[in-house]
């Protein structure tokens, strides 16, 4: 337990300060967004992290690109769970060929690559920082739908949902009411980890090249570090730094999940992040 | 059995119904989204031809008729950036990413097995946090930069490695020279893939080690006095087998997904350098069918995992029976 509020705290202050560079990237950043000096320089007190292939110091692109990285995975995982919560409370509960009918598309879902997936319809849907979550989003959902289906399953046969239904509790009060704050730590411990692969997700597009042209996230910052030379030329320092930011956010989400899945054990049996 | 035979079904029906509206349900012009050309590129004649070639003025049923077809014969479209039919791309550059992923498959499988067996049975010791303290990071690394930190240490710093490709400009006279050299070139490529991969199974089966050690049969086998390994390897290992190749058949398709990306980085002529290609030049038709054949690879991995499910498993194959 007390290993599991080390890796809450550690955890929440690698968050904590993204999240500050997210929210006053003005106030943190050495230079201006748009300021720039020389070229291909290397890393020097001046500039902590060297500059890019136009002058702009990695730096403060990093720091400025924070917050349409987080944004993009918070927002996608936000719409994914609620669009999974929906599909496997309805997989979950319905009975007869209804909940068999969501289980099946659930189970369809996850069978689809995602990435190729999410290639296809972001080359057709256009690169628009809104289209990428939205196609982040909706090819995500499955894997909260299943974990969701079988705690509702699991519910369902709960003796204080029997005792409620013998009350005469109508269906969708029961469900909304009793139901659903139930889901809360599965839900929880999946959302934190979801925002977490939307960011990774985020990451592929755009170092494949089908990220937002005009909003800079991490991913695109890789990708345009090794498009732009950074690679041949040896200008390590631009390339690996999103990188780095990248797996630090992933592994703070990882340690704040598990602190929660920690405490859930005892409860619930405890949904891992394997599952 | 039967109930995974229908996903399978249900999913490539859905992704051919998914491809065949996309290009035609978009805002734009029809027969540009079927060529991936942009407008400018093409003069009235050229458009024409493709209208004709493309027959996107027809009836849509008819359309969908045709292209479930060709889906079916295995023509998977015309690729005109390429000049060549899409299947033919995609059947000369499969076997380059199957090269990577199988490989990477089985020993990740293998790996994460060994590895997650032996430490779940030692779950909370100083060993299973270290080890799972770095399986954590490696998952939290992207791939493609795992990729190019591999590429920077072990061919410019050390120069053990070639940097791509998979085989030397000039392979080597005899059989087992040219199987040597192939095998020095899919080190890289296929150890990214690993390192990618086993994170996740090896959390899961770590996971259900430690709660099956719970049981009264382990009890029983300690008793006996059966070293640890033995425990793991001979009893718990039989019980917990059928989640874990369940989750190794839905890895597959994330493993070649995981190709897609890393083949530009090590400039292997696969599906993935084909459709980085297609995304730049927007050559539409290529970027479906791979996501077709995509499909199909994972489609085809779970009837495997199920069929093999069946053959381990007795609880299975009764049920299987059964229904």
């Amino acid at each position: 337990m007390r290993r599991n509020r080390a890796l809450l705290v550690f955890g929440v202050l690698i968050l904590a300060g993204f999240a500050a560079c997210a929210l006053f990237p003005a106030a943190i950043a050495p230079y201006g967004p748009k300021e720039m000096d020389t070229p291909w320089l290397d890393p020097c007190p001046a500039h902590p992290l060297g500059t890019n292939d136009l002058g702009y110091d990695v730096l403060t692109e990093l720091i400025y690109a924070t917050g349409t990285t987080l944004f993009a995975g918070v927002a996608a995982a936000l719409i994914s769970l609620v669009v999974g919560t929906a599909a496997g409370l309805a997989a979950g509960w319905l009975p007869g060929w209804g909940g068999a009918l969501f289980g099946g598309l659930i189970q369809v879902f996850l069978m689809i690559p995602m990435l190729p997936m999410a290639i296809v319809v972001a080359s057709f849907a256009g690169s628009g920082m809104r289209s990428i979550v939205l196609i982040i989003a909706l090819l995500g959902w499955c894997g909260t739908a299943r974990t969701v289906r079988a705690r509702a399953m699991q519910l369902r046969q709960a003796p204080f949902v029997e005792s409620l239904c013998i009350l005469g509790v109508p269906q969708r009060r029961i469900v909304l009411r009793h139901v659903l704050p139930n889901l809360y730590e599965v839900v929880l411990s999946r959302y934190i980890m979801s925002v977490a692969h939307c960011i990774m997700l985020e990451a592929t597009l755009s170092f494949l090249g089908m990220g937002d042209p005009t909003a800079v996230t991490w991913g695109r910052m890789i990708h345009l570090a090794y498009r732009g030379g950074g690679f041949t030329r040896g200008a390590y320092h631009w390339l690996v730094s999103p990188g780095v930011c990248i797996a630090l956010v992933v592994i703070a989400f990882y340690c704040v999940n598990q602190y929660f899945e920690g405490r859930s054990e005892a409860v619930a049996g405890g949904q891992s992040y394997a599952d | 059995m039967k109930k995974g035979l229908l996903t399978s079904l249900a999913c490539l029906l859905l992704i051919v119904v998914f491809n065949f509206a996309l290009p035609r349900l978009m805002p734009g012009d029809t027969v540009l989204m079927l060529v991936g050309m942009d407008e400018a590129q093409v003069s009235e004649a050229e458009y024409a031809y493709y209208l004709e070639k493309t027959g996107a003025d027809r009836p849509l049923l008819e359309q969908f008729g045709d292209y479930l077809f060709g889906i079916v014969t295995g023509d998977l479209g015309y690729s005109y950036h390429h000049n060549a039919p899409v299947g033919r791309l995609i059947r000369e550059r499969l076997p380059a990413t199957l090269a990577i992923a199988v490989p990477a498959v089985v020993l990740s499988a293998g790996i994460a097995l060994v590895l997650g067996c032996l430490m779940g049975m030692k779950r909370g010791s100083a060993a299973e946090s270290a080890v799972t303290a770095v399986q954590i990071v490696c998952d939290a690394i992207p791939a493609f930069l795992l990729a190019l930190l591999l590429i920077l240490l072990f061919s410019f710093r050390l120069g053990w490695l070639p940097m791509g490709q998979l085989a030397s400009l000039r392979v080597p006279d005899g059989p087992l020279a040219a199987l040597g050299d192939r095998v020095l070139h899919l080190i890289l490529p296929v150890a990214t893939l690993v390192i990618g991969a086993v994170p996740g199974k090896y959390l899961m089966v770590c996971g259900t080690v430690a709660r099956q050690r719970k049981e009264k049969y382990v009890l029983f086998a300690k008793s006996r006095g059966l070293s640890d390994a033995r425990i793991a390897f001979c009893h718990i290992l039989p019980n917990i087998c059928q989640p874990f190749i369940a989750m190794v058949g839905l890895n597959v398709g994330f493993l070649v997904s995981g190709s897609l990306v890393i083949e530009t980085i090590f400039s292997i002529k696969g599906m993935g350098s084909l459709l980085s290609a297609a995304i730049t030049a927007r050559d539409y038709p290529v970027l479906q069918g791979c996501l077709f054949v995509s499909a199909l690879v994972v489609v085809a991995a779970n009837l495997v995992t199920d069929l093999v499910c069946v053959l381990l498993d007795p609880k299975v194959r009764c049920r299987a029976h059964e229904a």
